[in-house]
């Protein structure tokens, strides 16, 4: 009795759960097994229970006995059959013994031959339901059949059926264009079915952008994320969420810009494969974005931007492309890696609309700061001496003129006397409050489609007036007629940054607490004395944010896309798209007169008070590409996919940017209102025109569901290279063995799911400027000769400029084990970008210094593993506790370097410069160089380093720099846990990283700072507790001097951090009376909370120009 | 399904032909080098662009004239805070960053003046039909032979080896193309110099008769444009300014320099006699020394005796806080002399008459002892002056380069007649407003040690001096505190240069 309760209850909850989560599954890979119905079983003078254990274990539990019984069988069993069903199998063990079967559905009862056979019960009852698709929306026109018979009703429009079934049937669910369905009649009343669409199926068929592939035969590496993970880990832009759910992206995470909504941070995946071209610009941070990823939305490029400001509502799913085999169809594009998205598509039917909205909140997270209060620093202060020596750049009659430090510290001690403890860093703050509405209305008839939504999002930040607005709105139409489908979206977006009338928070980091912004009146104090010299002035930072200035930056774009979809016959598709992209960019910096920048603006430069930083530009893009594809099933065992592309594209951009000035007090920040240009100013512009074609092929074959081999080549021709190579092949192989297909392991009950991939391939990258390989003639701007203009050669143009080329190789393992309650995955790849444009010294004889070339290697190499199991499936409870672990380590280093590239590193290390990332063959790109320092010296209190001899000295030698790590982790991963209890579901997104050093420059800016900087800044209160101070006192910090620390290794630090990333809590309410009787089809609550908590081995401030935020927000879903 | 894809391939080949044309993007703010040189004007910018790139400050706009080669002949008074290149440089710390970054700077900027010459020369051997008249293309031809030719002189004349009497070879590269591929070949002094001569050859050759100098007269040539009035009409612009640009007696002065460099001194007298003796299209000598009447009309670089001068509009937004005005504190960053210089330089000058020494060098500038600084002038010119004579601002908005006083000195050094010598010498100075009496010399040798001194007296500031200090390898320099050795005469080559011979 145990044996059968048990694998009754597997039976039920496997089908309930596939009801239930189908959604949150269907992104899992291997779940969506289908049993095989054929088995192959050899026993040898087995008992019956064994035979029966055996059938049942391969056919997935499809046999009922009583284990009692069946056990006093005497006959032994011995049976040889290979492919045969269930039945025959059964039919044959059962020979010759006392026992015989019953077919009940797709059940099999076994049962005594002597016990008199119940007649199957024949009598009808009646069973309703609805049924929804994926997002639990009704579907109407669904046929429900009994099969094996013509019996049969269709759904309503609100999806509901009912339908005479007789006992032990089986319910047909289908409807063209979507997966059929089939359940077993058990006698339950009410039986609701989700069915999905079948091409467009989550995780099932990789879209990637170009052909569409079975997730069973591709070879490439691709993580997909689906509608709901994006909703289940919400960060504070969709590029946050993409991190929280594959750490294969990598943010990179900018301690200065912190949680500015403005900012579009740097994203890479896998590592940077391309090379700045020149060290100096790299280090001063004019950091390029030559490793973004190709972005395509429903086949077009788009901007990393674009993604940032993008309605995450309005996705469907995004897939990220990572080896060659899966970015070899995008070629010259293709080496950084491809994030396809794919919108939302409308599924027809009766009128439904979905309508959220939401609010979050940003808090800044200022506990990182440990400033001095008032009385601190100015004991501080006067610990130092900065009250009581005298200036010594002051002499002679003047020095009491200038020296007035004992009576400043008099006037200072009388103000914190008077409880003058100002806390700076709560003035720029403020908790923001976001908002987002998102609105979607779709329906039609299932040739007619439509859907338009329309969203909009304030996101304002944790320092006022900081806040990026976005809105999106979007029409989709499809028309379907006979075996064409046209569709076409279009979309309109206004995005518009603010940043913060503020200014850098790190100003108020530095101010005084002991200074008052306001007076005792309340007014607003414009400057402050400086230490103790009447005459230098601190400006009271709170002045500027009080006038009407105005800094922001935001564009409008305009986008249509159309495809045409033609089955022309059974097997050959085609696919023609057209995209148009149009968009504006603006960018307004106005700074009234009164503002502190024109505080000396006097005599002739009076009116020249106050400017306006205006910038326009205009992008125009179109692009438009044919996909032809072939795919044949021959003989059963051979499955054949061609796909032929043809694409073009063709870019257009400029952009202008002038200044004028001269506001007088109180002009409106109007354009108009200025008095003149900039003097000496003049309008700049930059221009710039590129143009793509590419043919690419692709081959797939699939032999028995069991070996497939995928072969890609890519033709591409750009306008951006040299005239001798305008045209570049790339290519990828790709194999694969889905394992748990093989004779050993189909009946396997552990294995479901076991598939070994591998792919080799040559990929490109695009990211230069347009006209880097002409040779070129520049007019001259501003100047001229006598009454001439003329023109100068720009630089020795290289018509042999090549793509970059990036070969990869990458292998991986997925596997599902116990029907899908875990499933694994790891993925190994190398990665080697060679012909890295980079520039060439050349003698100057030549009349240039350099010139570009394909010089240059660097590798990544790395692994990402994947592995998430159910730790609780508890369909009938409704209970399931679902936790994922994922980990990507990647190794980044620079194998070849131009000559140029090495002495200009040589030069950059011997420069008097702090900190530096040096260029050097086989090193990381970004490590970090600094001197080796041997700690303090606890007689002197100075600092002692190594100099290149390797002997001790207290002389820091910039040529002394050694290699002190990267500055990058490597190993990053991401912890998620996805619990759900009925209606409720809990999802958690840990992130965390190590192995990467950081260069903590807030102890040198606020602990180890000089006698000075205590003289201008705040600091940090370790300045008093763990700063030398007697000899033979051990410390970390140096003794007080007014020597400026230099970079060396004692603040190189293992940066090892762990954070809650996001959390959310939803509550989803799909039926009973309330939704019943307000109209509603479905109600979502949703609560989310991201980057709670953030533990790091590095203790520094966070967020230097802008705070870090932690956010909470809650939203609400209606569905009509 | 074969016909299918059949007609795909053949359509997609169709199409990837016709993209090479489509791929080939031309940028709106630039030109490529067939475009350009496709039109005329494309030549003229060119050109003009060569002009553009010498008068950059890095050479003759300031470094090459005003600045570092004098501070090289000991000429400013430069201290080490204010002026701490100047200052390396007088003491020819040719290893220090600070001179090292100042030769390459001067190195990279000739070089890139002679690859845009270059690249014109090469381009009229491609797309030279396009020029179809011969005053034009004899105009093109000429100039871009002669800048190179011009640059490459400074090169040697700077880098080289001493022209004489010197132990220390030098090989220099000369740029014939611009490209990564094929890098300046390196010569000794004498293929150098050869490679020079050839070039000045070519550069006469082309402009010879065919200059519009041959029709028109200096005046005309600067004035067609500003006086309306003259009955003076040029067909084509580009003809005219030749007093600005290398035009045929520029090329003969600069081949007058060249021979005297290298030691060729009857070649140097013949070419500088031609040039005073040459008379123009009206008749009247060609060009004449008219100190008087510049200085008199403020234009203090003697522009209308100028053979060849450059044009620098906004010469006085920076001359004045290098040269001429501000204040002058203990540490600064002017280059000015003191007055008891002045007075040396001007030593056997009857100063009260010298235009030279009451014009050229303004007396106003103190420091806060009120000590007087003599500053140089000839770069300065009143601004906010309200002006419609667009000439004037040709005059004075200019650095020369080559002048007919140089051909004068040039004569009186070279010829052999006591007699000769003395009458150059006499018109010379009536130039300078000096009376005739008194300034005759006794002999030829006589001559030749009062030639370095007025060199310096006339050409200061014009980057003349440290080459004739070399030319002459002269042991010493006034105001120099060492004596000289050969070494100090040539300064290391930039350290990214190498020769792609060896």
């Amino acid at each position: 009795m145990k044996l059968f309760f048990r694998f009754k209850l597997q039976r039920s909850s496997f089908v309930i759960g596939l009801l239930m989560l189908l959604a949150f599954l269907a992104a899992i890979p291997g779940y969506s097994q289908t049993k095989q119905s054929l088995i192959s079983i050899s026993l040898k003078n087995a008992k019956l229970t064994q035979a029966l254990k055996e059938i049942n274990a391969k056919t997935g539990n499809m046999i009922l006995y009583k284990v009692e019984e069946v056990s006093k069988e005497p006959k032994l069993i011995t049976v040889n059959l290979k492919e045969v069903s269930a039945v025959q199998a059964l039919e044959s063990s059962l020979a010759g013994t006392g026992f015989t079967f019953t077919l009940r559905g797709d059940q099999i009862v076994v049962h005594s031959k002597s016990k008199a056979q119940q007649p199957p019960q024949q009598e009808t009852q009646l069973l309703r339901g609805v049924v929804t698709d994926i997002s639990g929306r009704p579907l109407e026109g669904i046929a429900i059949m009994i099969k094996g018979t013509t019996t049969g009703v269709a759904t309503d429009e609100r999806g509901y059926y009912e339908l005479k079934v007789p006992r032990s049937a089986v319910v047909l669910y289908s409807c063209l264009g979507m997966k059929s369905r089939e359940v077993t009649y058990r006698g339950q009343e009410e039986q609701n079915i989700i069915m999905e669409d079948e091409a467009a199926e989550v995780g099932e068929v990789i879209v990637t952008g170009v052909f569409n592939k079975s997730r069973e035969s591709y070879t490439g590496a691709v993580t997909t994320i689906t509608s709901k993970d994006i909703q289940a880990f919400r960060g504070q832009n969709l590029l946050q969420t993409l991190k929280n759910i594959d750490p294969a992206i990598n943010i990179t995470v900018d301690n200065n810009l912190g949680s500015n909504p403005n900012v579009i941070p740097q994203l890479t995946i896998r590592g940077n494969s391309s090379l700045p071209m020149s060290v100096e610009e790299y280090n001063t941070g004019l950091k390029t974005n030559v490793n973004t990823p190709l972005i395509i939305m429903d086949g077009f490029e788009i901007s990393l931007t674009k993604l940032m400001d993008y309605n995450d509502e309005d996705i469907e799913s995004i897939n990220i492309l990572k080896d060659a085999s899966a970015t070899a169809i995008y070629g010259s594009r293709g080496a950084n890696g491809v994030i396809v998205v794919i919108t939302k598509a409308p599924k027809g039917g009766k009128i439904m609309i979905n309508a959220q909205a939401g609010l979050s909140l940003e808090f800044p997270k200022l506990s990182s700061y440990g400033l001095l209060n008032a009385s601190e620093i100015l004991e501080l202060q006067r610990h130092v001496g900065l009250y009581t020596e005298k200036n010594p750049a002051v002499m002679g009659d003047l020095i009491d003129y200038y020296n007035e430090g004992e009576r400043a510290y008099e006037m200072r001690l009388k103000d914190i006397l008077e409880g003058v403890n100002t806390d700076w860093l709560h003035y720029p703050v403020r908790t923001g409050a976001s908002r987002r509405y998102n609105v979607r209305v779709e329906g039609g008839s299932r040739e007619f489609r439509w859907g338009t939504n329309i969203s909009v999002n304030s996101n304002a930040g944790a320092m006022k007036g900081s806040k990026r607005d976005n809105l999106n709105a979007g029409f989709n139409l499809s028309y379907t007629y006979g075996k064409v489908q046209f569709r076409n979206i279009l979309r309109v977006g206004v995005s518009q940054g603010y940043e913060s009338k503020y200014g850098s928070f790190a100003t108020y980091a530095k101010m005084m607490p002991y200074y008052r912004p306001y007076n005792k009146e309340g007014v607003l104090i414009k400057d402050f004395m400086g230490l103790m010299e009447k005459y230098v002035r601190v400006p009271n930072p709170l002045y500027n944010a009080t006038l009407d200035s105005r800094n922001e930056s935001g564009y409008n774009d305009l986008s249509n896309n159309l495809s045409i979809e033609w089955d022309i016959f059974q097997d050959l598709k085609m696919r023609a798209q057209l995209g148009i992209n149009k968009k504006i960019n603006e960018s307004d910096n106005f700074l009234p007169a009164e503002h502190s920048n024109f505080t000396y603006y006097s005599g002739d430069n009076f009116f020249r008070k106050g400017s306006y930083s205006y910038g326009i530009g205009n992008d125009l893009s179109y692009e438009a590409d044919v996909v032809l594809s072939y795919s044949k099933r021959i003989k059963e065992k051979h499955q054949l996919y061609t796909g032929l592309n043809y694409s073009i594209q063709n870019t257009n951009s400029y952009l202008y940017n002038f200044i004028v000035e001269g506001f007088t007090k109180g002009t409106k920040p109007f354009l108009g209102n200025a008095m003149q240009y900039q003097q000496n100013g003049m309008p700049r512009g930059t221009e710039s025109t590129t143009r793509r074609v590419g043919v690419t092929g692709n081959i797939n074959y699939t032999y028995d569901n069991r070996y497939y081999g995928d072969l890609s080549i890519r033709i591409d021709g750009s306008s951006q290279f040299g005239s001798k190579s305008k045209y570049a092949p790339f290519w990828s192989f790709g194999m694969g063995w889905n394992i748990h297909r093989e004779e050993f392991l189909k009946n396997s009950n552990v294995i479901d799911n076991l598939r070994l991939r591998a792919s080799i391939g040559q990929t490109g990258s695009q990211q230069f400027s347009a006209y880097q390989a002409l040779q070129m003639y520049q007019m001259y701007i501003g100047d001229r000769y006598l009454n001439y203009n003329g023109s100068y050669l720009m630089a020795l143009g290289n018509e042999n400029l090549k793509w970059q080329i990036t070969d990869q190789i990458n292998t991986g393992l997925e596997i599902g084990l116990f029907g899908g309650r875990v499933n694994g995955s790891v993925d190994y790849y190398l990665k080697r970008t060679s012909d890295l444009l980079s520039s060439r010294e050349l003698p100057l004889s030549t009349g240039y210094t350099s010139y570009i070339e394909n010089i240059g290697e660097v590798k990544n190499y790395g692994f990402e593993t994947a592995l998430n199991g159910y730790i609780v499936r508890n369909t009938e409870a409704g209970f399931i506790w679902m936790v994922g672990v994922k980990l990507a380590y990647t190794k980044n280093l620079i194998s070849k370097l131009s000559e140029d590239i090495k002495k200009q590193t040589e030069i950059y290390r011997e420069q008097n410069v702090d900190i530096s990332t040096l260029f050097y063959e086989g090193y990381a790109q970004n490590s970090i160089w600094a001197v080796k320092s041997l700690g303090i010296d606890p007689s002197t209190g100075v600092e002692l380093f190594l100099d290149r001899e390797g002997n001790i000295t207290t002389v820091w030698d910039p040529a002394a720099k050694i290699y002190c790590g990267v500055g990058e982790p490597t190993y990053r991963g991401n912890i998620n846990s996805m619990l759900r209890y009925r209606n409720f579901t809990l999802n958690m997104s840990f992130g965390y990283y190590w192995g990467g050093q950081v260069y903590n420059q807030t102890l040198v800016d606020k602990v180890e700072v000089t006698i000075d900087e205590i003289g201008r800044n705040n600091v940090d209160r370790r300045v008093y507790s763990e700063r030398w101070m007697n000899p033979g006192d051990v410390k970390f910090y140096k003794g007080f001097s007014r020597n400026a620390t230099r970079a060396s290794t004692r603040f190189v630090m293992n940066d090892n951090v762990f954070e809650l990333q996001s959390a959310s809590l939803q509550y989803r309410l799909d039926k009973g009376e309330f939704l019943r009787r307000a109209k509603l089809r479905a109600l979502t609550f949703e609560a989310n909370t991201s980057d709670i908590f953030y533990i790091s081995s590095v203790k520094r401030e966070r967020g230097i120009n802008y705070p870090f935020a932690a956010r909470a927000g809650f939203s609400i879903t209606l569905t009509f | 399904m074969k016909r299918i894809l059949l007609y795909t391939l053949i359509v997609t080949s169709v199409v990837f032909t016709s993209c090479n044309k489509w791929l080939d993007v031309k940028p709106a703010g630039q030109v490529t080098t067939p475009d350009l040189f496709s039109t005329y004007g494309g030549f003229c910018s060119a050109l003009n662009g060569c002009y553009f790139k010498l008068k950059a400050r890095d050479i003759y706009g300031e470094q090459l004239t005003m600045s570092y080669i004098e501070s090289l002949a000991q000429l400013w008074r430069a201290d080490s805070y204010g002026r701490p290149v100047d200052y390396e440089l007088k003491q020819f710390k040719y290893d220090s960053d600070n001179t090292r970054a100042a030769f390459k700077s001067i190195y990279a900027g000739l070089y890139n003046v002679i690859a845009q010459a270059n690249m014109i020369i090469n381009a009229l051997d491609t797309y030279g039909d396009v020029i179809k008249d011969p005053v034009s293309r004899a105009i093109i031809e000429g100039e871009a032979y002669a800048i190179r030719a011009f640059c490459h002189f400074d090169i040697l004349r700077l880098f080289g080896q001493l022209p004489q009497g010197g132990t220390i070879s030098v090989s220099l590269p000369y740029a014939e193309n611009v490209s990564h591929e094929s890098l300046p070949s390196y010569y000794s002094y004498e293929d150098y110099v050869a490679k020079i001569e050839s070039d000045l050859n070519k550069a006469e050759s082309a402009l010879k008769d065919k200059d519009p100098i041959f029709k028109y007269t200096y005046f005309y040539l600067e004035a067609f444009e500003a006086s309306a009035s003259d009955d003076i009409v040029l067909d084509d612009d580009f003809h005219g300014y030749r007093q600005h640009k290398f035009n045929y007696w520029a090329i003969r002065a600069l081949q007058a320099r060249f021979y005297l460099y290298i030691g060729k001194k009857e070649k140097a007298y013949t070419i500088a006699r031609e040039i005073i003796n040459a008379k123009g299209a009206d008749g009247n000598p060609v060009i004449s020394l008219s100190g008087v009447a510049d200085l008199n009309a403020g234009y203090i670089a003697c522009p209308t005796e100028s053979l060849m001068m450059l044009h620098v509009y906004d010469l006085v937004t920076y001359t004045p806080s290098l040269l001429a005005s501000g204040s002058i504190q203990s540490t600064s960053s002017h280059l000015v002399i003191t007055q008891a210089q002045l007075n040396q330089m001007f030593e056997t000058q009857n100063i009260a008459a010298n235009n030279r020494y009451r014009s050229v060098w303004g007396k106003t500038l103190t420091d806060p002892m009120g000590t007087i600084y003599p500053t140089l002038m000839k770069y300065y010119h009143q601004t906010g002056v309200y002006t419609t004579n667009y000439l004037d601002f040709n005059k004075k908005q200019v650095v020369p380069l080559l002048r007919l006083s140089e051909m004068y000195l040039i004569a009186i050094e070279t010829t052999n007649d006591l007699n000769e010598a003395n009458t150059l010498w006499n018109t010379y100075k009536l130039s300078h407003n000096l009376l005739l009496s008194g300034n005759t010399f006794n002999s030829l040798d006589g001559v030749r040690a009062e030639i370095v001194n007025e060199y310096r007296r006339e050409f200061f500031g014009e980057g003349q001096m440290f080459y004739t200090y070399k030319r002459l390898n002269s042991p010493a320099m006034l105001w120099g505190s060492a004596p000289i050795v050969e070494e100090n005469y040539i300064p290391a080559l930039p350290m990214t240069e190498f020769n792609p011979n060896k």
